[in-house]
């Protein structure tokens, strides 16, 4: 066994004759699926309240708040029980918790997007007639504004 | 039952393979590798799921507005229909463990049917936002009333989203049915392949569960976006 790093779950440590896979029961699926079904209620009625705000918490996040834990959960049930991680080896858990770790890390990006309207130096986005920030949107505008002539080609505002 | 699932259990594995020290180091690199192409696929999900977070931050009512034309009892029925698959793929597993081909058969049928269904209460979600003019282009937001008065250009990045994710998920609903079927048609077959070891209708199995994965998070983000209050 000192040679095999991949079988480190202890349920299969008994080696060839021991049973190498679990076998989840139909109850404990039924149970599962209808605890998925109700999550989907609940977040369905949560979706049409206006949840109040709590402390500094506005009541709009409050709600995404509410509705993101609860999909959380749903999906942690599918990734626990349907797709038997809960069976799965210790390298198999490692591998899948670090890969939604990645995912968190990755919305650390929005870090960025936060500070971007203290730069010192002005952007790009200088000058968008809409609200005067960033924006995704084309900087002519309005949008027919794209014709050869038109003031938004005048004022050197770049092109869709 | 359960006396019965363990009297089977410990022969539902394929050859050990040579590479392999034993049985359970084999299918656990099997399960490993195919987790680690599910971790690809949350990265590729994950990136649109960050545009969404930044852009829905950025316009909130707008994108509420925009969204209210999206059918929630559609999407609660789609969502339905995937739980349900979801689930009659888990018991196909079981009952691939436990070496009951007719039972993995209709199951994995039953998984195929939402499929189906899933994707035929998309497409007519699609058709009306065609015929509304909410899909991206040059003619978006040409009937004002279905804009609910939102800015036609962030609800048109609203709708670029939407298609874009829902499209991405229906694609990979697409590769599910055709996944499904070949293993269906080999259980048919009554190919050595699937008799004999579990692991390959497991493995169809976790790429399923990770549409639905997708599907539970893209229901409330599309179609449950609280009013901003």
């Amino acid at each position: 066994m000192a040679t095999t790093p991949l079988s480190t779950n202890t349920h299969g440590a008994g080696g060839h004759d021991d049973h190498s896979s679990h076998i989840s029961s139909t109850g404990l699926l039924v149970g599962v699926l209808l605890l998925l079904m109700g999550l989907m209620g609940v977040t369905i009625w949560a979706s049409f309240i206006d949840i109040p705000s709590i402390g500094p918490i506005p009541g709009i996040v409050m709600n995404n708040l509410v509705a993101l834990a609860i999909a959380t959960v749903k999906a942690a049930l599918v990734i626990w029980f349907f797709m038997g991680v809960r069976f799965a080896s210790s390298l198999a858990k490692i591998w899948v918790a670090a890969g939604f770790l990645v995912l968190f890390l990755m919305f650390g990006i929005m870090g960025d997007y936060g500070t971007r309207k203290f730069e010192p130096v002005q952007g790009w986005e200088v000058g968008t007639p809409v609200d005067g920030g960033e924006t995704a949107l084309p900087r002519t505008w309005p949008p027919e504004g794209r014709t050869p002539g038109s003031p938004a080609i005048e004022q050197n505002l770049r092109p869709r | 039952m359960a006396a019965i699932a363990h009297d089977h259990a410990h022969d539902d594995h394929g050859a050990l393979h040579h590479q392999f020290e034993n049985i359970e180091q084999q299918n656990d690199s099997y399960i490993v590798g195919m987790w680690t192409f599910l971790v690809t696929e949350v990265m590729f999900f994950g990136a649109l799921f960050f545009i969404y977070t930044l852009y829905r931050s950025m316009y909130q009512m707008d994108w509420y507005l925009a969204h209210e034309e999206l059918d929630v009892t559609l999407g609660g029925i789609n969502t339905v229909v995937l739980l349900i698959s979801s689930w009659t793929v888990a018991m196909a597993v079981r009952f691939a463990q436990l070496k009951n081909r007719k039972m993995v058969i209709l199951n994995l049928l039953v998984t195929l049917g939402c499929a189906f269904t899933f994707l035929v209460i998309k497409a007519f979600e699609y058709a009306a936002k065609f015929e509304h003019h909410l899909f991206p282009g040059p003619t978006f937001g040409s009937v004002p009333s279905h804009l609910n008065g939102a800015n036609s250009n962030y609800a048109q990045l609203f709708y670029g989203l939407y298609f874009g994710m829902t499209g991405l998920h229906a694609v990979h609903i697409l590769v599910g049915v055709l996944v499904i079927s070949a293993l269906t048609y080999l259980w048919v077959r009554k190919a050595d392949s699937v008799m004999k070891d579990y692991i390959p209708t497991e493995l169809v199995g976790l790429y399923w569960h990770f549409v639905d994965l997708v599907w539970i998070f893209l229901f409330p983000l599309m179609y449950l976006m609280p009013k901003p209050h």
